[in-house]
């Protein structure tokens, strides 16, 4: 049995019964939210990046004067808010399974999670405060 | 590891085929634009800082490297909008065929280019009609 993968289960000292061993090594349940949260934000930014980047492009987004009134509109600055928030959600929940993939080490694979979430919070913060100040000043 | 979990298989062992090169590709364009995230954020943040700001963060992508970033962005997010419409049929059940596999790839890849193309048409042809040179 020395080769077997589940040798755990084999060892002489350990007096657990089965079950005991097997509880906790299946799936833990909670990654069907992940799989819905990121269908039902994909869904979300097919309308609201297509319309921004009609928007992108009917504003030019190299004049200040033109980029800045479009922001100003209602529909400019809740939308753009908006995306803010989706895209940062869609690209933590994405980019955290293909850690999850190919990153072997536990405590990378941890960290680079915590670290892309800190900074997509980070930036969609920034993002909708700077809109904010665009619409109130 | 206490408890090692199943991790994919590594990249370099399998030949690249259409499929498996349209997968990669589908991480690779979502990798990218989420760094296209913080460019964003950036291009706000320079515009709350007021007009010198901002026209001196525009200035950087209207430089040929700068245009060229632009290009990728669109292409990417295209291909990963079309592409992830593609993944929801999937979802649903539809298009599992190895014949409709290919055949969507190959629209979703087609129609990608061509709306990058239409895309940066109707911005540079906007941009020129205001009276601006070039780059």
């Amino acid at each position: 049995m020395k080769t077997s993968p589940f040798r755990a289960f084999h060892s002489r000292t350990d007096r657990r019964t089965s079950l005991a061993k097997a509880i906790g090594l299946g799936s833990s349940h909670t990654g069907i939210h992940h799989w819905w949260a990121q269908r039902v934000s994909a869904i979300a930014l097919v309308p609201l990046s297509l319309w921004l980047l009609s928007c992108l492009i009917c504003a030019l987004t190299s004049d200040f004067n033109a980029a800045i009134a479009w922001i100003r509109t209602l529909p400019g600055g809740v939308g753009l808010i908006l995306f803010l928030v989706m895209s940062a959600y869609h690209g933590i929940l994405g980019l955290q399974v293909i850690y999850e993939d190919y990153i072997h080490s536990r405590g990378i694979r941890l960290s680079m999670i915590l670290a892309t979430k800190f900074a997509f919070m980070t930036g969609a913060l920034a993002g909708i405060l700077c809109v904010l100040k665009l619409i109130f000043s | 590891m206490k408890h090692p979990s199943p991790l994919s298989p590594h990249l370099q062992v399998y030949k690249l085929q259409l499929t498996s090169f349209l997968s990669i590709l589908h991480r690779g364009t979502g990798i990218f634009l989420s760094m296209g995230f913080f460019v964003l954020v950036g291009w706000l943040i320079a515009m709350a800082g007021g007009e010198d700001s901002f026209q001196q963060y525009v200035n950087i992508f209207l430089n040929p490297l700068g245009s060229l970033m632009l290009v990728g962005w669109c292409f990417s997010f295209f291909y990963h909008l079309l592409n992830g419409i593609r993944h929801l049929f999937w979802d649903f059940g539809y298009g599992f065929q190895i014949k409709s596999v290919y055949k969507s790839g190959i629209l979703v890849f087609i129609l990608a280019l061509t709306c990058t193309g239409v895309t940066f048409y109707l911005a540079f042809s906007k941009y020129l009609s205001l009276g601006r040179g070039l780059i």
